[in-house]
């Protein structure tokens, strides 16, 4: 089974907001994890995104699903810019699970 | 009643000067006078600071004048920017407005909170400095990451409400955005927060420049956020100052008595020359739309900057 969320349909072209992130990560990408889908974050469309939103969505994700968020998390239709944003997060997410290990 | 003579010309470099005035008139309970009789160009952060200033003293219940109008050279300039609107003042307008083009941003008020509202206001911004809707142009996804970042701290942080305003320099093909609220400022938001960054005794300046340090935030401490975690890093204006830096624009940041002005040979700072703090907080970022290129490559630096590697071969991309 698998949630795909259409980041661009939900949140338009630029993302910005971390608090908007953090609800959306808490509310709805969360519990399809929970139900043991997995998440297909699709952004295209989407073409900025500020370190605040990718880091609240991505990092806190990595964090929390660090043995198997990548078999069950995706990144779908990312450009060059949005996808050095996500690495950054994936980065700082493996760092913050090491720390709450 | 003080009447403040607002400087001339404003500057990042004599901003301080104008917060100082702002500053120790806030500490007062008296009647405003604001004379305007020599003004002729303020930086978009000097005029959303002073429109700030006048809606926080108009809550208080204080009364504000404006002096010396008609003879302020600046005066076309501040009613199309809407300042005059802005600080609860009308008066006419003997000239047509029309499509300002890429030359200026009216002054947008942020309303704390956390309605999607620094995704719109920062790509309106942008597009009007980039003087493009090409959504991959380089100034506009710089432009609107840095308005974008700056008006979310000011949402979460300042609790009060804030002004932003944008301008663009033809000539010198310059463009600055300066943001300003009048909410509890940055030493307040460490304090509300509890946060094990803020130790007793630090000074303002102490304050800002711990602020300004990557992986510091009123909030980043804070384990359970209302879901589940916090969204603040501590990153986004850090991120934004190594860019600024890189690409010879400028970065100041005000709050309290104290200010740092970034820039690419090192940062400038101070306090207030009154001692007197200001509420809130200020922010002006200028950058040459000339030296904005591959804005995938500045965030990249950037992040390495602040220390986030991008070599993870796990990630996967793609459907």
């Amino acid at each position: 089974m698998k949630a795909i969320f259409r980041m661009e349909e939900r949140f338009g072209s630029f993302l910005a907001n971390g608090d908007v992130a953090n609800a959306f990560r808490f509310t709805e990408v969360e519990p399809a994890l929970a139900e043991g889908k997995s998440v297909v974050l699709d952004f295209d469309g989407v073409t900025n995104m500020t370190s605040s939103f990718c880091n609240a969505l991505v990092a806190t994700l990595v964090a929390h699903h660090i043995e198997d968020f990548a078999e069950r998390i995706r990144f779908a239709n990312c450009d060059a810019l949005i996808r050095q944003m996500i690495l950054g997060a994936v980065s700082l997410g493996r760092r913050e699970a090491k720390e709450f290990a | 009643m003080r009447t403040i003579r607002l400087p001339r010309m404003t500057f990042e470099n004599n901003l301080p000067r104008l917060l100082s005035e702002f500053a120790v008139a806030d500490g007062e309970d008296d009647a405003v006078a604001l004379d305007f009789g020599h003004v002729e160009y303020w930086i978009p952060a000097a005029i959303v600071f002073a429109c700030s200033a006048v809606n926080r003293w108009r809550e208080q219940g204080r009364e504000v004048t404006f002096e010396n109008i008609q003879r302020c050279r600046a005066l076309g300039y501040f009613q199309r920017i809407d300042f005059f609107e802005r600080a609860g003042l009308r008066i006419p307008e003997n000239f047509s407005r029309h499509d300002p083009g890429n030359s200026f941003v009216e002054i947008r008020q942020i309303q704390p909170g956390p309605a999607r509202l620094a995704d719109p206001l920062a790509t309106s911004l942008a597009e009007c400095l980039a003087s493009s809707k090409d959504r991959m142009n380089d100034v506009l996804r710089f432009a609107e990451y840095a308005i974008g970042e700056v008006v979310a701290n000011c949402q979460q942080h300042a609790l009060k409400p804030g002004f932003a305003a944008a301008q663009h320099s033809p000539k010198s093909e310059c463009s600055r955005v300066g943001v300003a609220d009048y909410g509890i400022g940055i030493r307040e938001s460490f304090r509300r927060t509890g946060s094990p960054h803020l130790e007793g005794g630090m000074t303002d300046a102490e304050v800002l420049e711990m602020a300004m340090r990557p992986w510091v935030s009123s909030k980043t401490h804070l384990p359970k956020g209302p879901y589940g975690e916090s969204a603040n890093r501590g990153v986004g204006l850090k991120m934004i100052r190594h860019m600024v830096e890189n690409s010879l624009g400028e970065l100041f940041i005000a709050s309290g008595t104290a200010w740092r002005l970034y820039k690419v040979n090192g940062a400038n700072q101070g306090t207030l020359p009154g001692g007197s703090p200001i509420p809130g907080t200020v922010v002006s970022i200028s950058f040459h739309h000339a030296q904005i290129h591959d804005f995938p490559g500045m965030i990249a630096a950037a992040q390495a900057h602040v220390g986030l590697t991008s070599e993870d071969a796990n990630v996967i991309f793609g459907p």
